[in-house]
């Protein structure tokens, strides 16, 4: 074999060696940011999660209101968080907590999976909600548990965030008619303390 | 002096002669006897047929030969001076004259009126129409008394909204309709007639009054088997310009001033290059023609609306019972109780397992003027069961409430028209419930109100009533028992009353 094509070979063969362990360095980085996308869903836990920590304000007492199914009303919760001073985080912190559900054992306005995709406030006081389409299919079905569920929402924030007059949803960024069938979710909601259970 | 004398002794003859006459005439005009010609018009899934109806008292008779004609074969007859007897498909029908009793090979059903021959011919009451029509054929008929329509089997009705709205120089009406129509236009005694196929249109009361230069009425009509809009011009001399929409599912018409169609119909690509011709002024014998026979008076009309249908499930219980079934069940309960009264027309916004939007179902409800509208709901009312909510319309925010309904609207808003019925859709949602409460103890809470879809478009006093609990985690059965669908009826018929302030 000639002197010239033996040390082409060994170039050609150190070559190929080092592009295989840069390949599988280069696979080895990947892979953790491979598993952290591997679902949105799980990326926007991530992100609710993030919003409610707490961002430096002091502990306050909450209200919460929850639905009760049968007598069409909404029992009240107290919590102590550290609510933030933004507007828009507040409203998602109320949200993230009604998502949580209930600790005293009562109904849930939202299922436990769905996620808030966005959350705006226009300089009128209307909040808009867009939620995900977990609203829709994981929902207690009925003209008394949809209402309930909406004004769950809507109280819970305008109860807690006085800068919030009125609420409006979006599912998946879109506008929807209703929920479940029943109740116009066309229009903005204002609160209805009415519907809030009188404790005694 | 003799002509005076003479008269004086012929006076007191003509009028004993008048009297007999009077007394003769008044005696004729009390029997029964068979009105003008009317029609009925039958409906089946592809086509239709007419069917000459008379009135004897004030009870409508169909000639029963023809109608069974329409249905399959006729064999033979035996007509006798009392009694008919016909081979219809393989069924023998039994008929005797002044008897309320129809005999269908060895079964006897009955009818509400009985069998008459009217000129020679033999005829049966409308009531055949549902008491023993739909057991001789297999078939669904749909008829309510007062209807001048009969749908026969899977006949899904077309519907309508209707909007108007001012144009430059002029107005333009916009019709939306459910299913397709093919339209065909004319000009007939100063009006403008959109002919709409062969498709039933429903309901046939459809008559919207306009006060306005333009156009002063548009009517639905079938009497004579063709589906049609009549529009009447509030003036002669108007410009007609009609456009089927996309989809063949709409029509779009501007009317105008003739002396300004020019330059309005320029820019306006959309309209037709030529306009039906403005409709002559009605034939002057038509003015003194005789006036037709007084149509039988409609009942009030109460819609009843089962919530869900078709691939809209609704909620879901344990054994397998679906929201969408159980408020058909429960409609058809109440159906009967209000048919029963004889008070009331039952319209039905769906009769079998079909999709139908919230705006198809407004559009049944309001062209049938009802005096009442309920939605039937199932879904999660705790563990409690059997329970009734009942609901009456607000709208979501006090904002909707403040910019309500113009009080002189050219036509109310689609959105909005419920608002003017917020009050009276309470009293019957409160009605409804303490009644409920009352009899049965399964409504204990107050009605509701709140921003109910359906109840949204409804021109009339409206509430959705919510039986429970459909989940799967409860057991279903006591919400199929027929003794608790017949307290809903029940309380349905006197929450109707009570809204016209009497008895059920």
């Amino acid at each position: 074999m000639p002197r010239r094509t033996l040390v082409l070979a060994i170039a050609v063969a150190v070559t190929l060696v080092a592009g295989i362990i840069y390949l599988m360095t280069l696979r080895r980085h990947m892979a953790p940011s491979d598993a952290n996308s591997r679902s949105e869903q799980t990326a926007r836990t991530k992100l609710n999660e993030a919003a409610l920590q707490p961002s430096g304000g002091q502990e306050q007492t909450i209200t919460l209101y929850f639905p009760s199914y049968g007598d069409g009303k909404l029992l009240t919760e107290a919590r102590l968080m550290k609510l933030s001073s933004d507007n828009i985080k507040a409203i998602r912190q109320i949200l993230l907590a009604l998502i949580e559900g209930s600790h005293q054992g009562h109904g849930n306005a939202l299922s436990p999976s769905t996620t808030i995709r966005a959350v705006f406030l226009t300089p009128d006081g209307t909040a808009i909600v867009d939620l995900s389409q977990e609203a829709l299919t994981d929902f207690q079905p009925g003209i008394e548990s949809e209402s309930l569920a909406i004004y769950s929402i809507v109280d819970s924030i305008c109860a807690n965030i006085p800068q919030v007059k009125e609420v409006r949803f979006l599912v998946q960024g879109q506008e929807v008619q209703t929920l479940d069938g029943h109740i116009d979710l066309t229009g903005s909601f204002a609160p209805e303390p009415s519907l809030i259970a009188q404790t005694h | 002096m003799n002509s005076l004398a003479k008269h004086n002794i012929r006076k007191p003859r003509m009028f004993r002669w008048g009297s007999l006459g009077v007394v003769m005439g008044l005696l004729l005009m009390m029997a029964p006897h068979p009105g003008q010609g009317e029609n009925f018009v039958i409906y089946f899934p592809k086509t239709h047929s007419i069917i000459p109806v008379k009135t004897y008292g004030s009870v409508q008779y169909l000639p029963v030969i023809q109608l069974l004609n329409l249905f399959g074969n006729v064999g033979s007859m035996k007509s006798r001076k009392k009694s008919l007897e016909v081979w219809f498909n393989s069924t023998q029908i039994r008929l005797r004259q002044d008897d309320r009793t129809i005999r269908l090979n060895n079964a006897k059903l009955k009818l509400d009126e009985p069998v008459r021959t009217i000129e020679g011919e033999w005829m049966v009451p409308a009531g055949f129409l549902t008491s023993v029509l739909p057991t001789l054929i297999n078939q669904v008929v749909q008829y309510q008394r007062g209807e001048d329509r009969i749908l026969v089997g899977n006949v899904r009705p077309n519907s309508f909204v209707l909007h108007l709205s001012h144009v430059q120089h002029g107005v333009e009406l916009s019709v939306q309709f459910t299913e397709q129509i093919n339209l065909r236009t004319a000009a007939q005694n100063g009006k403008w007639v959109l002919y709409l196929g062969n498709h039933p249109v429903q309901p046939v009361e459809s008559i919207f009054e306009f006060n306005n230069p333009y156009v002063s009425q548009v009517r639905f009509d079938d009497h004579d088997g063709q589906p049609k809009l009549i529009i009447s011009p509030s003036a002669p001399g108007l410009d007609f310009y009609p456009k089927l929409g996309e989809g063949g599912k709409s029509i779009t018409a501007q009317i105008i001033k003739p002396e300004v169609a020019q330059a309005a119909t320029a820019p306006q690509q959309a309209a037709p290059a030529a306009p039906v011709p403005a409709p002559s002024q009605p034939a002057p014998e038509q003015a003194t023609a005789a006036p037709a026979p007084a149509p039988v008076p409609l009942l009030p009309a109460v819609v009843l609306d089962a919530g869900h249908g078709g691939s809209d499930l609704g909620a879901q219980g344990r054994n397998g019972l679906l929201e969408k079934n159980l408020t058909l069940q429960i409609v058809a309960q109440v159906q009967r109780a209000l048919q029963a009264t004889g008070k009331y027309r039952v319209v039905l916004t769906r009769t079998s397992d079909v999709n139908v939007n919230f705006d198809q179902r407004a559009v049944v409800a309001n062209v049938a003027r009802p005096i009442a509208f309920f939605s039937f709901h199932a879904g999660d009312l705790g563990q409690t069961t059997p329970r009734v909510m009942v609901y009456s319309y607000r709208p979501s925010s006090p904002l909707s409430m403040a910019s309500g309904p113009d009080p002189k609207p050219l036509f109310v808003n689609w959105d909005k028209v419920q608002l003017r019925y917020i009050d009276q859709s309470h009293r019957l949602a409160e009605s409804l419930q303490q009644d409920l409460e009352e009899r049965t103890r399964v409504a204990p809470t107050p009605p509701m109100e709140l921003p109910v879809r359906v109840l949204q478009s409804i021109a009339a006093p409206a509430v959705a009533v919510e039986v429970g609990s459909l989940t799967p985690s409860i057991d279903a059965g006591p919400l199929t028992n027929s003794n608790f669908q017949q307290e809903i009826a029940t309380a349905v018929v006197q929450a109707v009353a009570s809204l016209q302030g009497g008895q059920p």
